[in-house]
């Protein structure tokens, strides 16, 4: 009777086989599901990490949340922050954190301890005690939280505001929110016209200065100790004021409230910011630093020519400070050196300037303005990868102007910004600021192509409403008047690689066969006028016409 | 034509066979007139259907009994077995020549079949591979199965010819057998893209050779079985005496040769590392097929041979054709372009199932018409010496 | 018992053979590179607008049968299509995600380096031609359609609706035209009006290929499909998009058609020359096993009769002694008697 226990097994291997075949039904499904909504309140409590390896996972705690709850059951921030100084700490329930215990009692204490009270009055209430995995859950959704800066406009608004008092009683009101340590005095003060960003000193964790013998806050502690405090304090004086919810500043909708408010702000004023008061300067010339011992020796001084730079205009067509000044106030030149500095990370001056691979260089963040599709057609055709020709230089780097003295790097060796202003305005001011072209006469105003005609009629280019086109789309824009401002330049999005004249060469003079292996960069002329119109006009957003409709778009079919 | 069968002209099967026959006459006329995409759902994405996934792949795998069976008896020397080799040939010549008949639907221009044999040998092609096999061995079987046919015409000097050749003649049988049935597996090795990873395995042409060998032994015992219970009248005492024994020892073997086979297909897992795809649906499918008709059927004839219990052993032998039948329906339908969405899925038209149908009704007329005449089932009076 | 448990030992012995991996193949270093001047044609998808002049062109030039819809029509694009026997070429619409236009892609045969449809075929129809085009030859095709299951890119496609005489119907990178003189490159690339098609040396064409990507940072997936897809092919692609979103396997692997199936092949011979002798040494065990099996009954029974006659023998021997000795004691006895009887009798006479 051996063969019993056999049959059983078949037996059981015959059900499993049954019903796997429904199983085809029930696999195969299960997409990931849709990621929650974006929620800017959600904060990860995980200072237990400090401690070693977490028993449970960190909660994921809905600030705002609890914020509106203890509002309506008429609590304020004191139900879960205790003040110190006058000053609410950002830490739920502490001055300062304690051992792990202390600080496991803290938090189960004070959170349980509230539902359980909320509770008893027969209340909506979170999470009671044993239920564990209510808070330590590791499935809930993540906090997304968008990153919030100060741009020029909210810095304005905070420095006009008359709700800000200055606190030396000064006329400007900065020294309410910037400040250095005052070693000494052992407390942070105003240091007049020394103003910088936050972020200079308050970086992404708290540090520890040696030299001043404090602990830095990190940038997120002082934004939230600063911004929200002072936030805080006003609502309660019932004073009109900034956001106080996570989602007020880092929420979706909140960011946009907040740029609403700007352009009113920006509107009431006329559409022009008026200048930061930190005593920068207007104009300033931008030059490689020269060994003044070598230079006085009569030594031959290989430098580039100083770049007159108008820093107002530049303060103007950026947001913030930041774009540039991504370390101190200080000027380029400071750390970016010829052969680079260790402050720079030796970023040489050339890189810091030239660079494409930052958006803080020059040319990085003038080339991030090509994108644009007023000025994409012409741009994204361009090969990137070609040498700037010596007129793309003589833009910046000023070529002797009669009757104006010559830049000299030496003489402007560390010089200060106040003396370079004299010396960088007339040639600033000697600039043409506006795109040129030819005489409307001397542009074609229809170009018949008909080479290529076959199966279509000629195709008619509407060749001066083009150039008008592109010339009207520079109208306002300075960045492109200037650097469109010789005759020419303009031209050369579509003429290409030929020298500036008022009768280029006809496109087949170099495009003529259909593609060839020995030139395989250059395309046939058929090939060479699609790509040229139908990549212009796709990297403008053109709609019309079609690339794909022939027959009505740029050709009409040839009559038979 | 004997009274007895005369008298049972319109059975129920007589009756099918006829409709199945006529339809299968519409749908030739049908095919060779208005063109296979007028009967058949192949389109550019399913150039194969059933009639090469059932009427190619399980034909020759289901004939596949003649070349174990004579394999055993003459080879192997098992002289028990020598009444189960005829019926085993001639079950064999009749799948072979209905696959190769099946295929003259099937290629576009079927007289010229014999274009890669003799006009212009495509030698890198298995497919050529598995023609020429077929061919050869088609004529190997037409060769041994003539000995029964010569008998029955009274040709008694040919007949003695032929019979001296029975050795060589099943040594290249399992030669050819042993090829061909490997390469219809290895026909899928090109395609390693389109056929699923649990399916897919270099080791495809061994699992078809090695499973060709488990079905050819159920076959015998399952087309034994049929047989007994349409034709026991005209077997001999020699023929049903040895029956039993055939049944057992074929069971024993095809157990043995169901548990190689699952080696293999665990090896195919192991090698390729797709143990990963189990879980899916595709992985519960294989699981199936698997568990429920290789070991299950291993199992059962395991017990079966052991107990001597002959009704499992009959059952399992139905049980083991029904499971490669799904093997190679799998490989080359179910499993075969299973990226494609299903919209552009294969599945067969009425049109080709009839025709299939209709190969079928034709071989088991075929076969009736030759057990009813031939010594098959018995031997002939006046040969009495022995195979 | 112990013949079918051999049984199934040669089954193992098989499946042994044929997992040895293709000798002849795999311990070659030779590898095919492709015909030294064959041609190539580059599509960079980039360009494409999906305008379809090359599909017009290509149905002039093969003379294949009208569309239902004109080529102008590009409402077409919105469902994807593949080849079919009436259109060598098709281009389909792809949105990629992320992307912010659609974008195009041709398809057509892509004239494999080792054409799977060429090693499959089992009359030698297909040809892989010098110049890297990939042609057929109905005049031998049985119409077996093996083919179109062995292509790993779905091109080639069949007249399914043409009784007698279907044929396999795909792009031929315009061969016959080129080599008659009438086109100088392919229809397709001809007509191209943005050179999104080039047709040249593969082997510059691939350098150029690279070349795009090196120059154009950003622009391209840094990768040339074709260059080792499916042992390479002869119609290469470039794209901005992951290929896979623009309907391009990318898990064909590098492993031409020929390779995957040599290996099965290389087994054919083995198994030939092979099997006779193996069988043919177990027919002769077994007849072997026979014939001593009935050698030794024989002599069983032989020595079972000879025993017999032995023992008879010496039976009948000891029975003739028996009898003999019998005969001697009578004899004595009688003599005894007889000599007894005398003497009485001749007391008798004495006495009286």
């Amino acid at each position: 009777m051996k063969a019993r226990p056999l049959l059983r097994w078949a037996g059981v291997l015959c059900v499993f086989a049954a019903v796997s075949v429904y199983c085809i039904e029930a696999s195969g499904s299960g997409d990931p599901k849709a990621p929650a909504a974006e929620q800017a309140d959600i904060v990860l409590i995980d200072d237990m990490t400090a401690y070693g390896k977490l028993e449970l996972p960190p909660v994921v705690f809905a600030h705002d949340k609890h914020t509106e709850a203890l509002k309506k059951a008429g609590k304020d921030c004191a139900a879960c922050h205790k003040q110190e100084n006058g000053k609410l700490v950002l830490k739920f329930m502490r001055v300062a954190d304690g051992d792990a215990q202390a600080m496991k009692s803290v938090y189960h204490d004070n959170c349980i301890g509230c539902h359980a009270q909320t509770a008893a009055k027969g209340q909506k209430a979170g999470p009671q005690d044993g239920q564990c995995r209510s808070c330590h859950n590791p499935k809930a959704a993540a906090g997304k939280q968008l990153d919030m800066g100060f741009t020029n406009v909210l810095h304005y608004r905070h420095a006009e505001s008359k709700d800000i008092a200055s606190p030396s009683g000064d006329k400007d009101n900065c020294g309410r929110c910037h400040h250095e340590y005052d070693k000494a005095a052992k407390k942070t003060v105003w240091a007049k016209g020394k103003e910088g960003t936050c972020r200079y000193c308050h970086l992404d964790k708290p540090v520890k200065d040696a030299a001043l013998g404090v602990e830095v806050e990190s940038f997120r502690q002082a934004a939230h100790n600063d911004c929200v405090t002072c936030h805080l304090g006003m609502e309660q004086k019932k004073q009109a004021t900034g956001p106080v919810l996570c989602a007020g500043c880092h929420g979706a909708t909140g960011q946009k409230s907040i740029r609403a408010n700007d352009k009113k702000v920006l509107d009431k004023i006329g559409g022009e910011l008026p200048r930061m008061k930190r005593g920068q300067p207007d104009a300033a010339v931008i030059a490689v630093n020269v060994d003044k011992a070598q230079a006085a020796s009569g030594a031959r001084i290989y430098a580039m020519r100083p770049a007159p730079f108008d820093h107002k205009a530049h303060e103007q067509a950026t947001d913030t400070c930041r774009a540039c000044h991504h370390k101190s106030m200080d000027s380029c030149t400071k750390c970016h050196t010829v052969q680079g500095t260790k402050d720079s990370n030796f970023v040489t001056l050339e890189t810091a300037m030239h660079g494409l691979a930052s958006t803080r260089s020059c040319v990085g963040c003038h080339q991030t303005r090509q994108a644009d599709p007023k000025c994409a057609g012409c741009h994204t055709s361009a090969d990137r990868g070609k040498k700037a020709s010596n007129e793309s230089c003589r833009k910046c780097h000023a070529e002797p102007v009669q009757g104006l003295p010559a830049l000299d790097p030496a003489a402007l060796s560390g010089m200060k910004a106040a003396d370079e202003k004299p010396l960088a305005e007339p040639y600033l001011a000697a600039r043409r600021m506006e795109a040129q072209v030819f005489a409307t006469e001397d542009i074609p105003e229809k170009v018949t192509i008909k080479v290529l005609a076959d199966e279509y009629e000629p195709s008619e280019l509407p060749h001066r409403k083009i150039v008008m086109t592109l010339l009207k789309n520079m109208k306002d824009d300075k960045l492109a008047g200037y650097f469109h401002g010789d005759m020419g330049t303009v031209c050369q999005g579509c003429h290409h690689n030929s020298p500036v004249s008022k009768t280029p060469p006809s496109c087949a003079s170099c495009h003529a066969k259909p593609f060839s292996p020995n030139e395989p960069g250059r395309p046939g002329l058929k090939a060479a006028y699609h790509g040229q119109c139908m990549g212009c006009h796709t990297a403008m957003k053109l709609e019309k016409p079609v690339a794909t409709d022939c027959a009505n778009g740029c050709h009409k079919p040839r009559k038979k | 034509m004997t009274a007895e069968t005369k008298k049972s002209l319109f059975t129920p099967f007589n009756i099918f066979a006829g409709i199945v026959v006529a339809v299968g006459l519409v749908l030739t006329v049908l095919r060779f007139t208005k063109g296979m995409g007028a009967i058949t759902n192949l389109d550019d994405n399913n150039p194969w259907g059933i009639w090469i996934g059932f009427d190619l792949l399980c034909g020759v795998a289901l004939a596949a009994g003649g070349f174990t069976t004579s394999a055993a008896a003459y080879i192997f020397g098992i002289k028990k077995y020598h009444s189960a080799v005829r019926p085993a040939i001639l079950t064999a010549f009749l799948g072979y020549a209905l696959v190769v008949f099946a295929l003259h639907y099937d290629v576009g221009r079927p007289w010229r079949l014999v274009y890669p044999i003799f006009l212009q040998p495509g030698t890198t092609s298995l497919l050529y591979e598995v023609g020429l096999c077929v061919f050869l061995y088609l004529s190997v079987l037409a060769i041994e199965y003539s000995v029964a046919a010569l008998e029955w015409l009274g040709l008694k000097k040919l007949r003695g010819l032929v019979h001296k050749l029975t050795l060589l003649l099943t040594i290249f049988g399992v030669v050819l057998s042993t090829l061909h049935q490997s390469s219809l597996g290895a026909l899928y090795l090109i395609a390693p893209s389109k056929l699923h990873p649990l399916w897919y395995s270099t080791y495809l042409p061994i699992q078809f050779f090695v499973s060709a060998i488990a079905v050819g032994l159920s076959m015998v015992i399952f087309e034994g079985t049929l047989s007994h219970k349409a034709f026991h009248h005209k077997m001999d005492a020699t023929y049903l005496a040895q029956h039993d024994g055939v049944v057992l020892g074929f069971a024993r073997a095809a157990s043995v040769v169901l548990a190689a086979y699952l080696g293999i297909k665990l090896i195919a897992l192991g090698a390729d590392d797709n143990w990963k795809y189990l879980l899916t649906g595709w992985g519960a499918w294989y699981l199936f097929e698997v568990l429920g008709f290789v070991v299950l059927p291993c199992l059962l004839y395991a017990i079966g041979s052991r107990e001597r219990n002959l009704k499992l052993i009959q059952w399992t032998s139905g049980l083991t054709v029904l499971g490669i039948v799904l093997n190679r329906f799998n490989v080359s339908l179910v499993a075969f372009n299973w990226q494609l969405p299903s919209a552009q899925r294969y599945f067969p038209s009425w049109g080709e199932i009839g025709v299939s149908l209709f190969v079928v009704v034709v071989g088991i007329l075929a076969f009736r018409f030759i057990v009813t005449r031939m010594p098959i089932f018995y031997e002939h009076p006046d040969f009495k010496d022995a195979h | 018992m112990r013949r079918r448990k051999f049984l199934t030992l040669m089954g193992a012995a098989g499946a042994g053979l044929a997992l040895g991996k293709t000798p002849a193949h795999a311990a070659s270093n030779a590898h095919f590179e492709g015909y030294p001047d064959a041609k190539a044609v580059l599509f960079d998808a980039t360009r494409c607008i999906g305008c379809r002049k090359c599909e017009e062109a290509c149905n002039k030039v093969n003379k294949l049968p009208a569309p239902a819809k004109p080529f102008t029509d590009l409402t077409v694009l919105d469902t994807e299509r593949r080849t079919s026997a009436k259109a060598h070429t098709v281009v389909n619409k792809y949105m990629p995600a992320g992307a912010a236009a659609p974008v195009f892609r041709k398809i057509q045969c892509n004239h494999c380096q080792e054409p799977a449809c060429a090693s499959a075929c089992f009359v030698r129809a297909f040809k892989k031609n010098p110049d890297g085009s990939v042609t057929y030859d109905a005049s031998v095709c049985v119409g077996c359609r093996y083919c179109i299951m062995a292509c790993p890119f779905n091109v080639p496609t069949y007249e399914y609706d043409e009784p007698l005489t279907p044929r396999v119907m795909k792009c031929t990178m315009c061969h016959p035209q080129i080599t008659a003189g009438e086109l100088s490159v392919p229809g397709c690339v001809g007509a191209c009006p943005k050179e999104a098609l080039v047709y040249g040396r593969r082997k510059d064409i691939l350098k150029i290929a690279h070349a795009r990507i090196e120059a154009n940072p950003g622009r391209y997936v840094d990768h040339v499909y074709g260059e080792r897809e499916m042992g390479g092919t002869n119609w290469l692609t470039l794209s901005g998009a992951p290929f896979k979103e623009i309907g391009m396997r990318e898990d064909l692997g590098v492993t031409s058609a020929p390779e995957l199936t040599s290996g099965a092949l290389a087994v054919v011979p083995m198994v030939a020359a092979l099997w006779p002798a193996l069988l043919g040494g177990i027919w002769a065990i077994s007849k072997r096993n026979e014939k001593t099996a009935d050698e030794e009954r024989a002599a069983a029974v032989k020595a079972a009769v000879a025993g017999n006659q032995a023992e008879n023998d010496a039976k009948l021997a000891k029975f003739k002694e028996q009898a003999e000795k019998d005969k001697a004691g009578s004899i004595e006895r009688e003599v005894k008697k007889a000599l007894e009887e005398a003497a009485a009798a001749a007391k008798e006479e004495e006495g009286a």
